[in-house]
């Protein structure tokens, strides 16, 4: 289905992977068209692609004739996913603990605070907060680089950014659910029982708290890995995300169907997996 | 939006840390080693030099490989490369190149003249796809081999006479053929690598060159790491153990990685024009160098009402490039009336309708369109980045002419093809000389050049073009050419508005980057003054 959409509403938009300000004699251009089978009918290049689909080789890149779309997932792929995963991590941390102590201080100046922070964290995009990390902790303070990939230090910011959405959205989410959950009769019977304050918060509290933040998590996880274009642009990050955006601008049409078809397998994992957890978190999940 | 984002980002930046005292954009600590850093622009899309295409192709193609002659990076003439000497016959048209004996290719083997017989075969092969193979097409039956029309690559016009002797047919004299000689798709290329690595010969560990430089990374989207090469030639010349070249794509990044001391050089067009107005004046490492290429309005010559001269004359006479350039732009770029850029030595300047708005009325009412009356309404068709060139064209044609047009901003590969398919009225483009002659312009308003794309079809034109090609005296040939160029600008299926310049931003304590109207340099001379700092004291300018 994917597959199949995507092939067809790409060739619909005007141009070709080879076209160029300069112009190429009709006779280069199908030389070259020839060289990568552009010149046979749609359905046959359709059928060939999906029989190469098959044997999961997803084509040379026109764009990049010595890569193959394959080699480019495989190299963009994993820098994407620490990305994400660093990122991931960075809004569990933050947003777990911004909101179990929002909820703890629930109605104080401490609570208001957060929940400022929070409506500030949501409402200001990605493409904002980046160059604004840039500015403080690059330029001003110098201590992050301001781009690239490779070391740790590389990775601080570009985490932060991708991750501060999440992060806010999660606070927001833990707060509410945990307010709610302290008021339960469980929580009280338990804190009856003297179990220590700290166990009583983490451990019981935060269980009861998860699910809405688990069930945000699932299409989040794979919005963070795969929604990190604009992050992997600004922190020149030689990610799989700019890959995504790039290849149909230039019309590479392997390299977009390539992409487009390992997203979404990797979005049906993502959400496959999410209700798994859900069933070891809340037993009372019944599956049909 | 995010460019005003940013633009306060910077003017804050400098409230906070006080760069106003500073002479120059961000740090000026060299790098540590013997290392040159600079910021390529977008992913080059093939290393491999005869397939390799635009500007980052080239940059890299440059540090990698080495033709028959090489640009000289202060006067940028054609100078020796591969080739130690030529010879040219009388009439022009047969080149004999005599290759250095010392030429080596990185595996050790010698740079042969069969090398070149083989790279350029390969390029006209119609398989190989090569989308530069044009640039052959001066030699000997390149074009009938290319299409497909000719079988028989012996039937070509390159020739090895012996393994250091190599031979050149060409069909006309072309006085510029040196230069081409230079040119990436001119690069030998590894024969023994190439078949036994495919598509991938370029890949690390696969690739063999004969440039200054030898390919030891490539992350795609990310960077290409090269190293002096022990066998290349002329290497007591080359003055850094290493390059760095990123592939940052978003160029305000690039100027934040600048800034920081991660870059040594940011060659155009990696500094945002937006940052340019704020710079300019303001830091002694920013450079702005004119270039040889031309941003202009294509006119459909054919589509009514610009199948009228009158109209088409009054349109280009009504626009006020100095504004543009000076008032909204302020990039450095020139505001000329000409086709083919200032910078062509030898060159005279054809007349050309200048910005005259009283003749340009007088000329649409002369058309049919008093004071704008009865005007049908036009449209610019731009891609986005063009946009406020248009808008000031827009204002500058209702306060002249008193007419209407209309922007039509098309995403870039749907401009493309309909700027190919002469799909338009009136669109924005540009060119950019590809060697240091005049006719790299002149050409393009040929009937038969496939970047015409403005219907533009005069048989003097065509007649005048042909006259130089067969003309041997250098300077009698400009002046045709020069004649060419006037007839077509009286005759308006252009209206040429600016030269493009390059703005870059070039660290204190980097030596052998020269002021050029080129984008592709070669490296060779590049090195790090360490001792910079000292020298600026001792000349009494201290950061």
């Amino acid at each position: 289905m994917v597959a199949t959409t995507t092939f067809f509403i790409m060739r619909l938009a005007p141009g070709g992977p080879f076209m160029s300000e300069r112009a190429i004699p009709p006779e280069i251009m199908a030389n070259l068209q020839a060289k990568y089978g552009l010149d046979q009918p749609l359905v046959v290049q359709y059928g060939r692609y999906l029989k190469n689909l098959l044997f999961l080789d997803l084509g040379p890149s026109y764009k990049y004739p010595d890569r193959t779309v394959n080699q480019i997932i495989a190299e963009g792929f994993p820098v994407s996913l620490q990305l994400g995963l660093a990122a991931l991590l960075f809004a569990l941390i933050f947003g777990l603990t911004a909101g179990v102590i929002a909820a703890v201080k629930h109605g104080t100046p401490v609570d208001h605070l957060a929940m400022a922070f929070v409506s500030i964290g949501i409402s200001l995009p990605t493409f904002v907060i980046g160059p604004l990390l840039v500015f403080l902790f690059s330029l001003t303070l110098y201590w992050f680089p301001p781009a690239l990939w490779g070391s740790p230090a590389q990775l601080v910011l570009p985490a932060i950014t991708l991750g501060l959405p999440y992060a806010v959205y999660i606070a927001r989410l833990t707060r509410t659910e945990m307010v709610e959950v302290l008021e339960q009769d469980y929580i009280r019977t338990a804190r009856a029982k003297g179990v220590s304050e700290f166990r009583l918060l983490w451990k019981h509290a935060l269980n009861g708290s998860m699910l809405p933040v688990v069930s945000f998590l699932g299409p989040g996880v794979a919005d963070i890995v795969t929604g990190s274009i604009v992050v992997e642009k600004i922190f020149a990050i030689p990610g799989l995300g700019r890959f995504f955006v790039e290849s149909a601008f230039s019309r590479d049409y392997t390299t977009v169907l390539g992409t487009v078809l390992f997203y979404a397998v990797l979005l049906i994992l993502a959400n496959l997996a999410v209700d798994i957890v859900y069933k070891y978190l809340d037993p009372r999940i019944e599956y049909q | 939006m995010r460019d005003g984002i940013i633009l306060a980002l910077v003017s804050l930046l400098c409230a906070a840390t006080g760069c106003r005292r500073s002479e120059y954009f961000g740090s000026t600590g060299p790098p540590v080693g013997s290392v040159f850093r600079f910021n390529l622009g977008p992913e080059p899309e093939y290393l491999d030099p005869s397939l390799s295409t635009g500007l980052y192709d080239a940059r890299i193609a440059v540090l990698l490989f080495e033709g028959l002659t090489a640009k000289d990076p202060q006067t940028l003439l054609p100078r020796p490369g591969i080739a130690e000497r030529w010879d040219i016959s009388p009439d022009g048209r047969v080149y004999t190149f005599h290759l250095r004996e010392d030429a080596l290719w990185s595996d050790g083997h010698p740079v042969t003249a069969q090398d070149f017989v083989y790279a350029w075969t390969r390029v006209l092969t119609p398989a190989t796809g090569a989308r530069y193979a044009g640039y052959l097409y001066p030699i000997v039956n390149a074009e009938q081999f290319n299409q497909g029309k000719l079988k028989d690559a012996s039937q070509l016009g390159v020739h090895a006479l012996d393994e250091r002797t190599l031979e050149v047919r060409l069909n006309d004299a072309v006085p510029y053929f040196l230069f081409l000689a230079g040119f990436q798709t001119y690069y030998p290329v590894p024969r023994e690598a190439i078949e036994r690595h495919g598509e991938h010969w370029t890949d690390p560990g696969n690739i063999v060159s004969n440039g200054p430089f030898r390919l030891v990374e490539h992350r795609i989207h990310d960077r290409i790491v090269v190293e002096r090469s022990p066998t290349y030639w002329n290497r007591q010349e080359v003055r850094t153990e290493r390059i760095i070249a990123y592939a940052v794509d978003d160029f305000r990044t690039a100027t934040n990685m600048y800034k920081a001391g991660m870059l040594d050089w940011l060659p155009y067009p990696s500094v945002p024009s937006e940052f340019l107005p704020y710079m300019r004046g303001r830091y002694k490492d920013l450079f702005t160098y004119p270039q040889i290429a031309l941003m202009y309005y294509g006119l459909n010559t054919t589509r009514p009402p610009l199948d009228n001269v009158l109209v088409r004359r009054a349109l280009s006479m009504a626009i006020d490039r100095r504004a543009i350039t000076d008032g909204l732009l302020r990039g450095g770029e020139i505001p000329t009336d000409h086709f083919v850029p200032a910078g062509f030595p030898g060159y005279p300047p054809p007349l050309a309708p200048a910005y005259d708005p009283q003749q340009a009325a007088k000329l649409l009412a002369e058309a049919g369109y008093p004071n704008g009356q009865g005007f049908p309404a036009l449209e610019i068709m731009i891609p986005p980045d063009r946009r406020p060139v248009a808008e000031a064209a827009q204002q500058m044609w209702a306060k002249n002419l008193n007419i209407q047009v209309t922007i039509q901003s098309e995403e870039f590969s749907s401009w493309l093809k309909r700027w190919d398919r002469v799909d338009y009225i009136i669109a924005g483009t540009r060119w950019i000389g590809d060697y240091l002659d005049p006719s790299t312009f002149t050409d393009l308003m040929e009937s038969t050049n496939g970047n015409n794309n403005t219907n533009y079809n005069s048989p003097a034109y065509d007649h005048l073009q042909a006259q130089a090609r067969l003309e041997l005296d250098p300077a009698q040939r400009l002046q045709i050419l020069m004649q060419g160029e006037t007839l077509m600008l009286r005759d308006a299926p252009v209206i040429p508005l600016y030269m493009l310049a390059a703005n870059e931003l070039v660290k204190p304590y980097v030596r052998g980057i020269f002021p050029a109207t080129w984008d592709v340099l070669p490296l060779n001379h590049v090195w790090i003054d360490r001792e910079w700092k000292q020298s600026q004291t001792e000349t009494g300018s201290e950061e």
